[in-house]
């Protein structure tokens, strides 16, 4: 019998749930958005300590996604940046704060 | 007094801040504790690797090599590199201008830069480690001042 993953995932992207509205190619898709505080090396004796935006959504809601389009979260602008597919139907998104 | 290594980062540092005014005087020595977007643009200033090797048999005196780690932190969206440069513009130029480092050292020389990337998180973030070879004499019983 297959999992119901396609109802799970529906269930996870519920903004009564997990999800957040995100304001994405002149519409509305609902995302799971994380932005925890990480620690950046870039070879310097210190290390700088920054958020790190990162979306999880379906990929059906970004079928045509690019790098550069434009995502506001919370009234925050993002670009973004990359992405991944990860085969059952979600994507996950690194963001850029602009 | 403090050993005169001390007293060379303190004024490279010092050199720095009065120069590198895009940092808006944000320079730090010897920082362990990370830094925050808030603290960016950034300078900071270590004290890394030395040799030393006797001089003069009679004054026994010590002739040393010191590295000097002038790093630059940047964080922007566009321009991370052109960013970088300029600040490094700054701040070779200002040691050049403070070859003897106040007369402390014989000679301060940029002998290497390396520049690195990472846009891991929300703004790409930019850092070029100026290094820096001072060299300069100490007795070899007394290390607070220099010769």
């Amino acid at each position: 019998m297959p999992l119901p993953f396609a109802s799970d995932l529906a269930t996870i992207m519920n903004l009564n749930e997990f999800a957040e509205s995100v304001t994405y190619d002149g519409g509305t898709i609902s995302a799971i958005f994380d932005n925890e505080t990480v620690p950046v090396d870039a070879g310097g004796f210190a290390q700088v300590h920054q958020e790190q935006p990162r979306l999880t959504v379906r990929t059906a809601d970004v079928p045509s996604i690019g790098e550069g389009e434009v995502m506001v979260i919370a009234g925050v602008t993002y670009a973004i940046r990359a992405w991944i597919h990860d085969g059952t139907g979600v994507t996950e998104i690194r963001l850029e704060k602009a | 007094m403090v050993h005169v290594r001390h007293q060379i980062r303190d004024r490279i540092a010092s050199v720095v801040t009065s120069a590198a005014t895009l940092v808006n005087q944000r320079v730090y020595t010897t920082r362990v504790y990370p830094l925050t977007a808030a603290n960016l643009p950034a300078i900071t200033v270590y004290t890394g690797s030395e040799t030393s090797a006797l001089q003069t048999m009679g004054a026994r005196t010590l002739m040393r090599n010191l590295d000097v780690a002038v790093d630059i932190y940047v964080r922007a969206t566009t321009n991370t590199d052109s960013d970088v440069d300029a600040i490094a513009v700054q701040i070779e130029e200002a040691v050049a201008n403070d070859f003897t480092v106040n007369g402390l050292a014989k000679s301060v020389v940029l002998t290497s830069t390396d520049i690195d990337f990472n846009a891991e998180a929300e703004q790409p973030i930019g850092i070029a480690r100026l290094t820096f070879s001072v060299s300069y004499i100490t007795a070899i019983n007394d290390v607070k001042t220099a010769r």
